[in-house]
This record gives structure tokens, sequence and C-alpha cells, in this order.
């Protein structure tokens, strides 16, 4: 599971933000405000190709918390890239 | 070879069509500095730009112009600067940026500005001024591509204020924070492609947010509301925070 453009996130004004770049931009030409764990989750499909379990794991150990503390917020935020069209399973 | 000096950038700008080198006569160089940057539209961007524009027929000469200072544009942040989508003016030493979307009365703002304090007022550039960053201080330069209206002087100033127009029955002018109006900033910078140069673009422009004061006006497009902003902005009055 990946995102289906390439990004480059950059902090301004203390925000977290996506931006497509690369022939990407073309085809997505807006850009995704993040909060800080929404960067984490982005950054995780930005740098490999994990699957929902691995990048729950991932996040849940970056926050030191349970996976099951965790899932919510990360399914949550896993559905709205999937409903804004950016993922690619 | 001809040059030209803009945001304190020596650069080699080819042309094709006279139209461009007419549009540019005021900044030309003729100092002893070397290039710092070249600038060569093809034909096939213009034909490209032509076919984006398909039902106004542009002359090539003017589509040459749009190309080349979009190519310059996406140089940019090699030197520390970015394009900016907004009316820039200098007032009592001052660089205030109006932002606004298109349509919404940035350029009446600004003409609203001048006739009610005339001289003190100085447009830099009124639609697409480029920023650059010298020791650290955001300059806002006037260059040819300034609209319809050309409202430009070959001058540059020191940006402290960046300003949201947007349309209201009663004038108001807020101070507040840039992450409240981030989306709408961004929509008025060019941020190139090239990962590298959108990283860059990306930094300038937190540096930029950092370092000057962000308002919002509520305009109803009287003297007043110009009376207002300029009031608060330069100190006279407070302001809501």
């Amino acid at each position: 599971m990946k995102l289906r453009y390439k990004f480059i996130v950059q902090k301004v004004s203390g925000k977290p933000v996506a931006v497509a770049v690369g022939q990407d931009n073309e085809k997505f030409n807006g850009m995704i405000k993040l909060n800080d764990s929404g960067e984490v989750i982005f950054r995780l499909l930005m740098d490999g190709d994990f699957t929902q379990e691995e990048i729950l794991s991932r996040f849940a150990a970056h926050y030191g918390v349970t996976e099951e503390t965790a899932k919510p917020s990360v399914l949550a935020f896993m559905d709205q890239l999937r409903r804004g069209g950016l993922l690619s399973e | 070879m001809a040059l030209y000096k803009m945001a304190d950038l020596v650069i080699d700008l080819k042309n094709e069509y006279d139209f461009l080198a007419k549009q540019c006569a005021e900044y030309r160089y003729e100092g002893d500095t070397s290039a710092e940057l070249t600038v060569c539209v093809t034909g096939e961007e213009i034909r490209r730009e032509r076919d984006l524009s398909a039902d106004i027929p542009y002359p090539a000469g003017y589509l040459e112009s749009i190309c080349a200072y979009r190519k310059l544009c996406l140089q940019l942040p090699r030197f520390d600067a970015f394009l900016l989508h907004g009316s820039v003016i200098s007032c009592d030493g001052k660089g205030i940026a109006f932002l606004a979307r298109s349509g919404v009365g940035k350029t009446t703002h600004t003409m609203l500005w001048k006739q009610v304090y005339g001289d003190t007022v100085s447009i830099i550039n009124g639609d697409k001024p480029i920023v650059r960053f010298s020791d650290g201080v955001p300059y806002a330069y006037g260059t040819p591509w300034a609209g319809k209206e050309n409202l430009q002087r070959n001058a540059r100033v020191p940006l402290t204020d960046i300003c949201f127009v947007e349309r209201g029955s009663e004038n108001a002018v807020l101070s507040i924070k840039a992450e409240d109006r981030l989306t709408a900033i961004m929509q008025q910078i060019l941020i190139p492609s090239d990962p590298m140069m959108a990283m860059k673009t990306l930094e300038l422009l937190d540096t930029l947010l950092s370092s000057c004061r962000v308002w919002v006006i509520r305009c109803n497009i009287s003297e007043d509301a110009a009376i207002l902003a300029h009031n608060t902005i330069l100190g006279e009055m407070n302001h809501e925070a």
C-alpha cells in the first residue's frame, strides 16, 4: 500500500503540508494539510510499501501506544486518503 | 545577447518575438556581471501554451512572454526566491502585499490606497511580484509582468505585511496567524513540480510567513476600507487579535 502520487512534505507555519511533485503535480494539483500524527502515517506511505497492519504497528511503536489504541486514528486517516483517491493498494 | 536585471538577478532572456524585448525594456542590464540564469522559450512551449488558451487567439509574442515568466519563476528557488500572486505596494517604507482570489478586489483595494494616500504609496507590482530573500530579509520586486494594468516599478521593498482581501459589507482589519489562511496563501505562490525546488519554495514561504504580520482585510470597496487598513497596518489604530 502506498501513495498514488509522489509527494514532498514540508512544515509551513508549523503545519506539515504535502504537495505532489514531478509529473504527478499535473495529476494532483492540490495540497494536503496534515496534523502531526497524519504526517507520521503519510511519511510511512511515502517511504515504503507497507501493509495496513505494518503501518498500524509502526505508528503504534512511534507513539508508544498499543495497536488497539492507535487503530481508530490510523484507519480513519487511511480512509480519508482512500476517499481522496490518494492510495494505491 | 540581451541581459536584464530583475529581482537583483542578471538574466539572459532570449526572445523570438519583439513583444518580450519591448515588455522588458525598462529592465535592461548593461553592466559587467555575467548572466546568472538563462531563459529561452521553445516553439513547442509556445504551442502548448496556445493549446491551453485555445478559445482566445493570443499572438505568439504574448504567449512567449507568459512562458518566459513561468520558466524564469520555476528557477527562482535556486536564488532564494519565488513568485507571489498578489499586489505589493510600498508605503512609508513598508512592503504590503494584498492577496485575494481572482476578482475579489486586490487591484481595486490597491488603487484605493493610491487614491487616498497619493505619492506616499508606490505600487511595486500589481499582480505577480518576485519575492527574494537577501540577508534574511524578504523583498518584493517589480518585474515587467504586472497584470493587464502594468502597475509596477523597477524597485523593491522589504515585505512586512501580508493581507488577505475579502469582500464584506462592513470594513474590518483583523490580525491573524498565517496558519489560519495557509491554503489560501499556498494557492497564491508558484510551487515548481521539481521536488527540490518545491521543498525550497515551501521553506522560503515558511520563512516569509514568520517574518511578516498577516491580516485579513474585509473590504466593501470604499475609501474607508483603505483608510482603515492603512491606519491599522501602519500603527495608528488598535486591531482585533
